[in-house]
């Protein structure tokens, strides 16, 4: 009952305070802080604190819708990552918090590609020989990509990292996160794509009319039961450890599906859908972001075929004892 | 922002009470499947052995959801998900009581007379009555309401004439339930349908078979020459046939059935790969699979729990079954391509064996298309 009333809050603030223009404006520079305020302000960045650290006590599984709507009213700003991580921190830190899984050591320092949310973060948590670490971005030097960006963290920015419990699994967390955001984008480009088809018009009847629309649109749906059931099977398992199979499930699906999903969206809005003043191709980008970020479906469905074959155990028995949270 | 259009069905975990039923009906399966090749296994749906099914039944495991009062075992929608899940996985030879126990029983204990109800249902459950559906006839596939097989009222009863085709184990089941015309046109199509169930040993009737392109017999031609029958072969409302027989096949479209048509493959190639060093391609694909397999069991899990509650998710059945019998079907062409040359004879047995018999996968129970039209009008677009 608390888990369905703060999801119709956050889905009411969501489409209070985004539309394409504030997204947009995002993903070209502007400030994100004052979202941030409002999101934080009313405690979403907070749900998975306990009520007596002055959270809402919600559990992983009850964070997911929440997450979901996130993707599909394209949430511009790491809220879920950020949300994933705050037990894990202490005080909130200065600005929302963004995942990088890989980094690599170049002569400017460690750098970080394609960071998902990495241009509107103000905290990076990434793992640095062995040690995971929250570090401040105000003086790291970012390529922005949209809400995306390379950044390169140089000795003086670690000089004010803090500290990560050992183990966390950011990677996990970072693809839980992500998994979501595709099952919700999915959802949106879904009634996106069938508002389109119901209106646009050709040869004298509504595309929707047209038999290949519709079926494309019922791959569409399946495409988006799919990716909700797989990214929720990951949250409903729990936190996960490093090495965690079922993040790996959750972000083999629904990467593979953001893809189909994406594709279909594009064919059935025609060029419509192309041009950068309609709204699709805000949900398309970040299908094809979340889709790359922390691995695509390639990367993660070696981990689960590695463990597989290793197990000894039938399909089923992974499937039961391994997939099944 | 207006409500959306599709809402996806939320995760579901299995009772334990339903789990509770794994550990009897693998005990029940071990020993019976252990000497099976997996050709054999893979065969499944279309293999058919009275003694197993009797076994089974034997062993409580048939008519799961028929009421105990008539001799079933009175169980819930999750319960039958793990008995058939198993029977499934493990490729056992379900075929005889299968139709019987999936959708002529609860399509009797639904729109049955009593008197119905107590003749056909103890026998079911029993695996003593073996049903087969007469739906399909030459000019009716896709579009049932084109169905012409008539049966006209007669004094004390019906007189049956025409064809139904494609019907599975005809020749060795003892019903039919048909769905023939009971008055009007084929021009009035769906209405005034009706379903009569047939005893396949009337006078007047002849069951041909016709082989498949594997080579197996199960599918036939059933010619209705003056066929008579009593009174009580009409099942539910005169008429009403039409809405029976979409509430039959919605039910046909739930519970896991969907995703394990190529279970056995997988599992004889799984075992052939861990006979070799691990492969990068092998291995991804070990895992693409896998993680399929896991999402789709959730989704057949999530559309039980909804029938369950006592709903009836046509829209999400539907989706289940497409995205089901995809996977089915993809899983057998990814396999085939990562072939070596020297992959072990049982697999390649199972292989060619389901490549032929892979597109009825799509075909039976609905064909792709008209699945996919039924999900564009549960979207709005239709
Ligand atoms: C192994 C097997 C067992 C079977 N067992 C039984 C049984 O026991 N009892 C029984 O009654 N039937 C049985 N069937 C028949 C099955 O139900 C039919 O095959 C199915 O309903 C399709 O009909 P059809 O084969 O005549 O194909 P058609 O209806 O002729 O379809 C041919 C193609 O046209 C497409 N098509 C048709 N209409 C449309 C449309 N409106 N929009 C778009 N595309 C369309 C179809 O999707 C398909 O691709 C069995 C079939 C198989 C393969």
């Amino acid at each position: 009952m608390m888990d369905t009333m703060l999801l119709d809050a956050a889905e009411k603030l969501f489409a209070a305070s985004l539309s394409p223009a504030v997204i947009t404006a995002l993903e070209s520079g502007a400030d994100a802080l004052p979202l941030w305020a409002t999101l934080t302000q009313a405690g979403l960045a907070d749900v998975l604190i306990s009520e007596t650290q002055g959270g809402v006590g919600l559990t992983m599984a009850a964070l997911f819708p929440l997450a979901r709507a996130a993707g599909e009213h394209g949430v511009p700003l790491p809220l879920i990552e950020t949300a994933l991580l705050r037990p894990l921190t202490g005080t909130l830190p200065d600005g929302p918090m963004a995942i990088a899984s890989t980094v690599a050591h170049t002569a400017a320092g460690w750098h970080a590609p394609r960071v998902p949310f990495g241009a509107v973060a103000g905290v990076l948590a990434v793992e640095l020989d062995g040690k995971a670490q929250l570090v401040p971005l105000k003086h790291a030097t970012r390529q922005a990509h949209g809400l995306d960006a390379d950044i390169t963290l140089t000795p003086e920015t670690l000089a004010v990292a803090l500290p990560l419990p050992e183990g966390t699994a950011l990677a996990e967390l970072g693809a839980l996160a992500q998994a979501a955001r595709i099952a919700g984008a999915l959802s949106k480009v879904l009634a996106m794509s069938i508002e389109h088809a119901t209106t646009r018009a050709q040869f004298g009847r509504k595309i929707a009319d047209f038999q290949a629309v519709q079926h494309q649109l019922a791959e569409l749906a399946e495409a988006v039961q799919l990716a909700s059931l797989a990214a929720e099977m990951g949250f409903v398992a729990g936190r996960p450890e490093k090495g965690a199979l079922m993040p790996a499930l959750a972000k083999a699906r629904t990467s593979a599906l953001a893809a189909r999903g994406a594709a279909i969206a594009h064919a059935v809005h025609g060029a419509m859908g192309i041009a950068q003043e309609f709204p699709l191709q805000i949900f398309t980008r970040a299908l094809h972001s979340a889709r790359l970020a922390h691995g695509a479906e390639g990367f993660w469905q070696d981990r689960l075929g590695a463990a597989l074959l290793s197990s000894g155990q039938t399909s089923a028995d992974f499937v039961d004892t391994a997939l099944t949270p | 922002m207006s409500t959306p259009a599709f809402a996806p069905l939320s995760y579901a975990n299995l009772p334990d009470s339903a789990e509770a039923l794994r550990a009897r009906i693998r005990a029940f399966l071990a020993p019976r499947m252990a000497k099976l090749q997996p050709q054999v296994r893979a065969r499944s749906w279309m293999g058919f052995d009275a003694d197993f099914s009797r076994a089974l039944a034997g062993a409580g495991f048939v008519g799961l959801t028929l009421p105990k009062a008539y001799g079933g075992a009175g169980l819930d929608h999750f319960s039958r998900f793990v008995v058939v899940e198993e029977l499934l996985r493990v490729g056992a030879p379900v075929c005889a009581h299968w139709i019987a126990d999936r959708q002529s029983g609860p399509l009797i204990a639904r729109y049955g007379t009593e008197a119905q109800k107590a003749f056909y249902l103890p026998r079911i459950a029993k695996a003593e009555a073996f049903f087969g559906i007469g739906m399909s006839e030459p000019q009716a596939g896709s579009d049932l309401s084109a169905i012409r097989t008539r049966a006209e009222r007669i004094s004390d009863g019906w007189r049956i004439n025409g064809q139904k085709l494609w019907t599975t184990y005809a020749h060795r089941a003892h019903y039919l339930i048909a769905l023939v015309r009971t008055s009007g046109t084929p021009e009035d199509r769906h209405k005034g349908l009706s379903q009569l169930i047939i005893d396949l040993k009337t006078p007047g009737i002849t069951v041909r078979t016709i082989p498949d392109l594997a080579g197996d017999s199960h599918f036939n031609e059933v010619f209705f020459d003056n066929v008579v029958v009593p009174e009580e072969a009409l099942i539910g409302q005169e008429g009403g046939g039409w809405a029976q027989v979409n509430a039959e096949l919605a039910f046909e479209r739930a519970g896991p059935e969907r995703i394990y048509s190529s279970i056995v493959l997988f599992e004889t190639w799984l075992d052939a790969l861990r006979q070799r060093p691990a492969n990068a391609v092998t291995q991804r694909l070990a895992g693409r699979l896998v993680s399929e397999l896991a999402t789709l069991r959730a989704l057949s899990v999530a559309v039980t729990a909804r029938l369950a509650a006592g709903e009836s998710p046509l829209l999400e059945a539907a989706l289940a079954k497409d995205a089901g019998t995809g996977f089915e079907q993809e899983l057998i062409s990814l396999l085939a391509d990562v072939i070596a040359a020297d992959a072990p004879p049982d697999l390649l047995a199972t292989l060619h064996y389901l490549m032929l018999v892979a597109p009825t996968f799509s075909l039976r129970g609905g064909t792709r298309e008209i699945l996919r039209s039924m999900i564009a009008r549960g979207l709005g677009l239709r």
